[in-house]
């Protein structure tokens, strides 16, 4: 007796098989698809948890719109979502979890230092530049730095790096509605996350403090 | 036996010299001679234990002082790190700054692009149901109401940014009506924004636009004439520039919570711990700055980001509190103090 489609399925799905019915079979393919199977769900199971970026979803999804009103096949422009989405993934899994989770971890000196990693790859998309400027804006969000004193010259470079974002903020916001061009999109979006980087850094150490 | 009375006799001029209770000097005799041996053997105990307490003190009094010296250096070697940091983040800044010039030129010839009067601190992307935000500009007004990637203004003022045509029927892109709106908003104005999140809940949101930093706007020739340079902002025109290394770096600021508030006789401003090293910018250490030319600094940054407003030579008012009095400062800003960060 050789495992059913259902049996296969259900290895595949992680659940129990009768063990007596699976080992039955001596077919060598069914033994062999079997193997595969169970090695897939491992490796599957394996994986890290992880949970989607905000917002990937209704961006996917607007952008597979966007896709099919454009000129090109539908079988490509959703081949595009995929690959874009595919790349989301390829990206949070190289860099260990998601941007943000329900409940986001006490910063630490680790979630900032590895900051830069991302930037300094040698061509960052700009999915992997959205990506990176949400993880640099929850970074910030999550340290302290309620009333802290500070000198003046720490306050005008937080306020100038600030202020900079914002204006790249402004200007991309024109931009996107006059007709930026995509590489110049990037390039805007590049700078923001070198900003937003050096203003993490610059943050957490003001509110880093001697242990005594 | 003389020779234990002339002991027990020093002993106890020892002990009583250096601080013990004093001790009856036992007489000759035989219950005398064992009470005075008794005494001379507790105070060779307490003399032996005092020293080596004094041994002790010592010891932890020098481990203290490197403890002290080890913390100053931790505290200088942090500062001097600090300051190393920020002076490579300005860098990365300009030098960042530096590769997008051609590309901000470029956008402002092709656009005469010369900057929003007001702004959000949003940076947004079109959606079937608004303007979605990709970004909040770090302590922008955007930042300061709340708003969060992933929100979606669905509306400004009561004006439906996903409209889909305007009344000439051209169709107009949800960022394209955010930013005519803003084209009648001025700095300091109140916007009342629809937002949606990401878990599709509603909610309205009141947001006070701010001025946009003039610093990344290129002034080219035949454009039109830039905002005026600021007091700590000296580079070429479209370079941007920090004012780190301004007059009042070295000054020290806090903001007051209620307590300190109390103490210092104001209920809101900005504690100087330290005063700026220059005697002409008149601050002094225990002032409390309540307004600097009309607005009220509510951050240090907020406080620098004012005072960054103001021109070389012009004359700055400022409020404070002074020893529990209100006073009114009144002094020029110095011409040559600035520099680049």
């Amino acid at each position: 007796m050789h495992p059913s489609t259902e049996d296969l399925l259900s290895v595949r799905d992680g659940e129990p098989l009768d063990a007596a019915r699976a080992t039955a079979c001596e077919r060598p393919e069914h033994t062999f698809e079997l193997d595969r199977l169970r090695r897939t769900r491992d490796a599957l199971r394996a994986l890290p948890q992880l949970a989607p970026p905000p917002g990937v979803w209704q961006r996917a999804v607007e952008a597979e719109r966007v896709s099919r009103r454009s000129m090109w096949p539908r079988a490509l422009a959703g081949l595009g979502v995929a690959a874009a989405v595919a790349a989301v993934a390829v990206f949070l899994i190289g860099e260990g979890g998601p941007p943000a989770g329900p409940e986001p971890a006490a910063i630490t000196p680790a979630a900032v230092w590895r900051a830069p990693a991302l930037v300094q790859t040698p061509t960052p998309t700009y999915t992997s530049l959205v990506q990176e400027s949400a993880r640099l804006e929850q970074v910030l969000s999550q340290i302290s730095y309620q009333r802290p004193l500070m000198t003046g010259g720490t306050a005008g470079t937080i306020a100038g790096l600030e202020d900079r974002i914002a204006a790249i903020d402004e200007l991309s916001t024109y931009g996107s509605a006059r007709g930026l061009r995509p590489a110049e999109r990037e390039a805007l979006l590049s700078e923001r996350v070198d900003l937003l980087n050096a203003l993490v850094h610059v943050r957490f150490a003001q509110s880093q403090k001697p242990g005594f | 036996m003389q020779h234990s009375f002339l002991l027990s006799t020093a002993a106890a001029a020892l002990f009583g010299a250096v601080g013990g209770a004093p001790v009856a000097v036992a007489q000759p005799g035989t219950g005398a001679e064992q009470s005075a041996r008794a005494q001379e053997q507790q105070l060779r105990s307490l003399e032996a234990q005092k020293q080596e307490a004094q041994v002790q003190y010592e010891e932890a009094q020098v481990q203290y002082e490197e403890a002290q010296k080890a913390r100053s250096a931790l505290a200088e070697d942090m500062a001097a790190a600090q300051r190393e940091l920020e002076a490579a983040a300005r860098k990365v800044a300009t030098l960042s700054g530096q590769t997008v010039e051609p590309i901000v030129r470029d956008f402002q010839r092709r656009f005469r692009y010369t900057g929003q009067r007001a702004m959000l601190g949003v940076n947004i992307e079109d959606t079937e149901r608004g303007a979605r935000i990709a970004g909040v500009s770090p302590g922008g007004p955007a930042a300061d109401a709340g708003l969060k990637v992933g929100d979606t203004i669905i509306s400004m003022d009561g004006a439906d940014l996903a409209a889909p045509r305007s009344a000439a029927g051209a169709s107009q892109s949800p960022t394209e009506l955010l930013l005519a709106q803003m084209g009648n908003v001025d700095p300091g104005d109140s916007v009342k924004l629809r937002v949606m999140a990401e878990n599709g809940a509603e909610r309205d949101v009141t947001i006070r636009a701010r001025q946009v930093t003039p610093q990344i706007f290129i002034h080219t020739p035949g454009s039109s004439p830039q905002p005026a340079p600021r007091v700590f902002n000296f580079g070429e025109p479209g370079s941007f520039v920090f004012f780190g290394g301004n007059p009042w770096s070295d000054m020290q600021l806090v903001a007051l919570t209620p307590e300190l508030g109390s103490y210092f006789g104001a209920q809101k401003g900005l504690l100087v711990v330290r005063g700026p090293g220059s005697d002409s910018l008149r601050l002094q250490d225990g002032d409390v700055i309540l307004d600097i030319g009309g607005r009220e600094p509510t951050t240090p940054e907020h406080a620098l980001r004012i005072l960054a407003s103001f021109q070389p030579g012009e004359t700055l008012k400022m409020t404070i509190m002074r020893k529990q009095r209100r006073e009114t400062l009144e002094f020029k800003l110095p011409d040559e103090t600035a520099s680049k960060g």
